[in-house]
């Protein structure tokens, strides 16, 4: 026997006694190492200084990881679906670990394509697949608090940002021979090997840690939503394959792609534009500030908003995020000018909405698709980050430069690309108002249940699940819901 | 006809296993400590702001 196979799915169901809140640390395990890819940018300036090479060059290594990210996300979520959430952070563990070696080693040999290689792509496929691993999961285990639960692991992703970066800083200090006032050069190969040990053992407390709920397990006294009249929380089930035929899945893709954009489009430009807005009144210490200050309120966003959602539905949470998002975009180009507090003000709150959008979307996509497949979904809905990812700075850097082109300066200079973003959001705004409960044409067999066995393909087969036999009046399962429907 | 469900069955993973309390203390420790450092560090940075 394989000493690998207590990653399968079949060897990781939780048994009796098993604490479904030991799942969100697992998943944190994960999201807060692979957050580190936010960070990268602490090692920029020695990396360009050790290849001496330009800061293009090295950015390419970010933009390699992003795109791998998204790709990896997108096509590796069928298989993560079937091998189950410890096989996929086992292989993202491995993965992210590798690249942060390769890259070390790609440093070492001053070899730049080596850390293309190791960190962009083998890395980058380590972040697709650890950011979707523990989505399904949690879903799963938390199907009453399915946007609590994602927040929570998805909350990880910003807040690895903020370990990676002050640790990051301390390694390079730490491990550099060079004077202080040096760029520490020397210090990057000891750091990246350092980053990649560590985090393939924290990560592999979350492999450890995870568990798939037994088939058919429910929270106590739970019981779906649509039983009380919430069209807009399915309990039936769409194939990753189906939900990209249906018209809900590309409105979710639109509102995912207009969020995201518009916050970028801040994230991206926010130490120059806070001076731009207040030129002599804001200085690059308060401008770095202000970055932090986003940081957290782009973290705090994806735990409370996503939270939220649980109680007042999806599908209000993103009319707010999309529509007051446009009203403060809207402000923040005509008034954000006025004075400091206005405007951190009002980029704290649209910032937490651009956190609060990422955390939100997987609880949606189960409320539209069930939860059987979820995490292939939420994967290939990933692909509206990268296409965002390109978008908002592009946006928001070609109209400016032409402003600032034409002679414009100031907080006019960026005016017309928030209106832009305004644009956008109201699109955004639209499309998820046109997201309708999914046809029953595009359900799978009623036979499939929300918690299929792990493993368990005989049942997508149409093997019949044992909760058919229930006598339970509380459904909790779709076979029963479904059954109880007809 | 049956009366237990599978749920029912598997509803004995509610019955929290001994040490449960200590392992779920220990795990959320495990990843709090790190993000609690994480946070405080760019909550210093984020001071700036309001400091000048």
């Amino acid at each position: 026997m394989s000493p690998l196979t207590f990653l399968d799915k079949e060897h990781s169901v939780a048994a009796p006694g098993y604490s479904r809140w030991l799942v969100p640390p697992a998943a944190l395990a994960i999201h807060l190492c692979i957050g580190q890819v936010y960070a990268l940018s602490v090692f920029k300036t020695p990396l360009v200084e050790r290849f001496d090479t330009s800061e293009t060059a090295i950015a390419i290594v970010f933009s390699i990881a992003i795109v791998m990210l998204g790709l990896s996300a997108a096509f590796g979520g069928k298989w993560m679906e079937r091998n189950g959430p410890r096989k996929a952070m086992f292989l993202s563990a491995v993965c992210f670990s590798s690249g942060l070696l390769i890259g070390a080693l790609g440093v070492a040999t001053d070899q730049l394509w080596l850390l293309y290689f190791g960190y962009g792509v083998v890395g980058g496929i380590g972040l697709g697949i650890g950011y979707i691993s523990p989505v399904s999961t949690l879903i799963k285990w938390f199907p009453d608090r399915p946007g609590l639960a994602t927040g929570m692991a998805i909350m990880g992703f910003g807040g690895g940002a903020f370990i990676a970066s002050a640790l990051s800083a301390r390694l390079l200090s730490g491990y550099s021979s060079l004077p202080a006032d040096a760029v520490p050069t020397d210090a990057i190969v000891p750091a990246f090997v350092t980053l990649g040990l560590g985090y393939l053992v924290f990560m592999m407390f979350g492999v450890f840690t995870v568990r798939v709920p037994p088939a058919g397990w429910a929270p106590p006294g739970w019981t779906p939503k649509e039983d009380h009249g919430n069209k807009m929380m399915t309990t039936a089930n769409v194939s990753a394959d189906n939900a990209l035929k249906t018209r809900q899945f590309w409105f979710l893709w639109t509102v995912l792609f207009c969020n995201v954009t518009a916050g970028i489009g801040i994230l991206e430009q926010a130490a120059p534009m806070i001076r731009d807005f207040f030129p002599g009144e804001v200085t690059a210490a308060t401008a770095a500030g202000f970055v932090g200050l986003l940081s957290l309120f782009n973290m705090a966003g994806r735990f409370l908003w996503s939270s939220t959602s649980d109680v007042i539905g999806r599908k209000p949470t993103y009319m707010i995020y999309l529509g007051v998002g446009a009203v403060l975009f809207f402000f923040l180009a005509t008034a954000g000018n006025t004075a400091v507090p206005v405007f951190v003000l009002l980029a704290c709150v649209i910032i937490s909405f651009y956190g609060g959008g990422f955390a939100t979307i997987p609880a949606y996509l189960k409320d539209m698709f069930g939860a059987f497949q979820v995490g292939a979904i939420h994967g290939r809905l990933l692909t509206a980050w990268s296409a965002a990812g390109v978008a908002g700075p592009l946006i928001v850097n070609v109209i400016t430069d032409g402003q600032r082109d034409s002679g414009v300066e100031g907080a006019a200079a960026y005016r017309p690309s928030l209106l832009v973003m305004v644009a956008l959001l109201v699109v955004g705004f639209v499309a998820n108002l046109l997201v309708r409960p999914v046809s029953d044409e595009h359900h799978e067999p009623a036979d499939d249940a929300v918690y299929p066995a792990p493993g368990d393909d005989a049942a997508r087969r149409g093997a019949r699940q044992p909760a058919a036999t229930t006598t339970t009046a509380a459904p909790t399962t779709t076979t029963t819901t479904t059954e109880a429907r007809r | 006809m049956s009366t237990t469900t599978p749920h029912q069955d598997a509803g004995a993973a509610h019955e929290p296993a001994k040490g449960t309390a200590a392992k779920l203390a220990a795990a959320w420790a495990f990843v709090g400590i790190p993000l609690a450092y994480g946070v405080f560090e760019t909550a210093r940075k984020a001071a700036a702001l309001f400091t000048g």
